[in-house]
């Protein structure tokens, strides 16, 4: 493959164009189940299995099930990571097979950003345990199992990405600051290629008893199927999740430059921060980051079809994510379709920026909008078309996702068809 | 000696390899043994027979086969039962 950093093929500003999308979550183990099920409206919600929840509130979850990482790492192998590396692994695979991704001969000019929010939980946990109820230091490979920058640092050695490496933590908008910070260093010239996304191992006992304790999950433990419902009257919280997924980030020109198959353009980024509280959703700090997206992406408000909505299921973060929207948009904000694919995927924190991105590529690569799941009452307080339960056909040109996290850290990432 | 076959397989295993290929005289570089890897396989044979293996018992820099931990963990395990 030629190095080609110096600009488009048009000789304007570098662009970046996803050319492999690799998933895997509670409703699809590969893309290609991710697609049906987004298609099908399937949600990946059900009684959690990685310990007992029956003290919890919140006994529901939306964990990935029956995924063997052996075809990815020998096993012997596999006991120095903790699961977060082990996922990004597995999305990584299918990504790289999925463009056709090889570094050989330009390794320095190809780089990994991923992201994770709560990071290594389970091997944190684990040591914790160890010092707490055994008197006895943990294992050594509690280190690098620990290490909230080992997903990116495996993903470097397997691929032989030499450029830079790191990963982003910034709670549920982790993986989207990723793919930001990819799209600007393809811009500067730093690298050509990037593996980026996010993951989220489903956290640990431990954690998952002091998420417990904040109320900001739902408790529909009787049908689990339709405890995630954003946007709905009827919601009382998100749904914790987990998963990974990866994507192939390159300069256009170097992606037309070996013919590869491009899914979509990741066209532009708005990055902004409420400064107000850590875990309150605030309008203001979306509003920002949403108009900043248009003007980076050189896009009026009217050029956008679609949005990939935050739409955690809480009871604030819709309302005011919808208002946020309504306010940017103006009279444009009634033809707009908004869903959330956490209605299926559920909340996949430090994943779920790269996860719904790769839901919104998949959406304009097919042409379809994934719909909101569980939508049957419509809150009075959100008026927005939410694409409810049945995926649509649309043509759609430009889909933005949105990522609003605890710690006020927004990210709105905008995802062009590929038009040539 | 149950101990030492014991110990050769937590080794074969911990390194996915035949555990006819591991043997006392066998370096830990040819089986591709690292230092944070000796370190882990300590854990398991300390799981394994309930033994204590204080910190500086096995000095990596000088243990150099697989020999050196047969015959740490053999001394630590009498030891033990003549306690």
């Amino acid at each position: 493959m030629p190095s080609s950093s110096d600009g488009s093929a048009r000789g304007g500003p570098v662009r970046a164009v996803v050319t492999g999308l690799g998933v895997v979550c509670a409703i699809g183990r590969n893309q290609a189940e991710f697609l049906g099920a987004l298609r099908e409206g399937r949600s990946g919600t059900s009684r959690i299995t990685a310990y007992d929840p029956s003290w919890f509130n919140t006994q529901v979850g939306a964990e990935v099930r029956d995924l063997s990482f052996d075809p990815y790492l020998p096993v012997n192998e596999q006991r120095l990571l903790d699961r977060q590396s082990l996922l990004a692994i597995a999305a990584a695979a299918e990504a790289v097979a999925d463009s056709g991704f090889d570094t050989t001969g330009e390794e320095d000019r190809c780089g990994v950003v991923m992201g994770t929010g709560m990071g290594p939980s389970v091997a944190h946990s684990e040591a914790l345990a160890e010092v707490a109820v055994n008197h006895r230091k943990p294992r050594p490979t509690t280190i690098p199992k620990c290490m909230y920058n080992a997903p990116s640092g495996h993903l470097s050695m397997l691929y032989q990405c030499q450029g830079p490496s790191s990963m982003a933590v910034a709670a549920c908008a982790s993986s989207a600051v990723a793919l930001a910070q990819a799209l600007q260093m393809i811009r500067a010239g730093v690298a050509d290629a990037f593996l980026t996304g996010g993951t989220e191992s489903f956290p640990s006992y431990a954690l998952m008893a002091a998420w417990d304790a904040l109320p900001v999950m739902s408790k529909r433990n009787d049908a689990p199927e339709t405890a995630s419902r954003p946007f709905d009257q009827e919601r009382d919280g998100f749904v914790m999740g987990e998963g990974a997924a990866v994507l192939v980030l390159e300069s256009e020109a170097h992606a037309r430059a070996r013919g590869a198959r491009i899914y979509g353009e990741l066209a532009g980024v708005g990055l902004s921060s409420d400064a107000a509280h850590i875990t309150r959703p605030q309008q203001r700090g979306p509003e920002l980051a949403l108009a900043k997206a248009l003007a980076d992406a050189g896009l009026n408000a009217t050029d956008v079809d679609y949005i990939n909505a935050h739409g955690t299921a809480t009871p604030i973060n819709d309302v005011v994510e919808s208002r946020a929207i309504e306010a940017v948009f103006g009279p444009h904000a009634a033809k707009l379709m908004v869903s959330s694919t956490k209605s299926a995927h559920g909340h996949t924190i430090g994943a779920a920026g790269a996860i719904e991105a790769a839901a919104t590529l998949l959406g304009l690569h097919h042409g379809f909008v994934p719909p909101t799941i569980n939508f049957t009452a419509p809150d009075p307080e959100c008026h927005l078309d939410y694409v409810p339960n049945q995926a649509r056909e649309a043509p759609i040109r430009v889909g933005l996702s949105n990522s609003f996290a605890f710690g006020g850290h927004n990210v709105v990432l905008v995802l062009r068809r590929y038009d040539g | 000696m149950d101990l030492v076959a014991d110990v050769l397989q937590i080794i074969a295993e911990y390194k996915g390899l035949d555990v006819t290929e591991v043997t006392p005289e066998r370096s830990f570089q040819e089986l591709g043994i690292d230092s944070l890897d000796a370190i882990d396989i300590i854990y398991e044979i300390e799981d394994r027979f309930g033994i204590d293996v204080p910190q500086d018992a096995l000095d990596l820099q000088k243990a150099k086969t697989v020999g050196d931990v047969v015959a740490l963990v053999t001394k630590l395990a009498a030891e033990r039962s003549d306690a």
